[in-house]
């Protein structure tokens, strides 16, 4: 899939764990497991910004685009 | 875990016999199969030597006369009957053999994959998309079901009404379509199908976070 997460790194960057997103939004780490590996099938808003406000970045930090190609 | 679900450990248990009795009846077809071929004396098989034909027209020999004294000819008209020929070749008894035999194995399939499904009932995926595989494999086999047996047994209704010539009787080939089966294939095709969109949807909804 050309959409890429890169929760991974706006995790390192806030120096915060999964377990501990995952207390604070309210999402089983399974779920944030499967985002964070890039196979979730899609993404609700509401998650979206739950992810933003904790994290205090932009969708675009979290999400990326890379055409197939490259 | 199968304790869980009583009535499809139940049904399991039924499944499992069908398949060994589809088994045992598919190896008695084989026996009956040697047998004939070898003109054995373990049987009686001029038992056996009987097929089914289909017929437009069989004379009564003896006619009947009414009150009247007149005569009028007697005969049977557009019907299916079992025919009875002591020293008839065995080959028109297999190609009765090879519709049943075809039968039987599509019948193994479809039970097999019941089987199939059955045991991931068990273990509790019930709405996953490998069973709307097996159900449309199922629906294939109901198909052949309905079909390939009438096929085969058309095909050597020809050849039987070609080579097998009896005063008096008027042989035909006629293709016995199975309406029944094939609707019920279609419907089961039906299933598949919503099953399969139904699990891809299902999958979608587990993917969304």
């Amino acid at each position: 899939m050309p959409l890429i997460t890169n929760l991974d790194v706006m995790l390192a960057k806030r120096k915060m764990t999964l377990t501990e997103l995952s207390e604070r939004i309210g999402i089983t780490i399974a779920n944030l497991s499967i985002l964070k590996k890039g196979k979730a099938r899609a993404v609700r808003f509401t998650t979206l910004e739950a992810i933003c406000r904790e994290l205090s970045c932009q969708p675009g930090d979290i999400l990326s685009y890379v055409p197939e190609n490259q | 875990m199968s304790s869980k679900y009583p009535f499809i450990k139940a049904v399991s248990i039924i499944l499992r016999i069908i398949w060994y009795l589809q088994w045992l009846f598919l190896l008695a077809l084989i026996v009956i199969s040697i047998l004939l071929s070898t003109n054995s004396s373990i049987v009686n098989i001029d038992k056996l030597k009987g097929f089914n034909v289909q017929f437009t027209k069989i004379n009564i020999p003896n006619s009947i006369s009414n009150t009247d004294n007149l005569q009028s000819d007697i005969y049977l008209s557009n019907g299916e009957g079992r025919l009875h020929i002591k020293n008839i070749e065995h080959r028109f008894i297999f190609y009765r053999l090879l519709s049943v035999f075809v039968d039987t194995l599509l019948f193994i399939f479809v039970i097999f994959l019941l089987q199939k499904i059955f045991s991931g009932l068990k273990t509790g995926s019930f709405f996953v998309k490998q069973n709307g595989v097996y159900i449309r494999k199922i629906a294939y086999a109901v198909l052949g079901i309905a079909l390939l047996p009438k096929i085969i047994d058309y095909v050597t209704n020809i050849y039987i009404t070609n080579n097998l010539d009896i005063d008096g009787i008027v042989l035909k080939a006629r293709f016995d379509f199975d309406y029944r089966t094939t609707s019920l294939a279609l419907l089961i095709f039906v299933i598949a199908k919503v099953f399969i969109k139904g699990a891809e949807l299902r999958e979608d909804h587990d993917l969304t976070i």
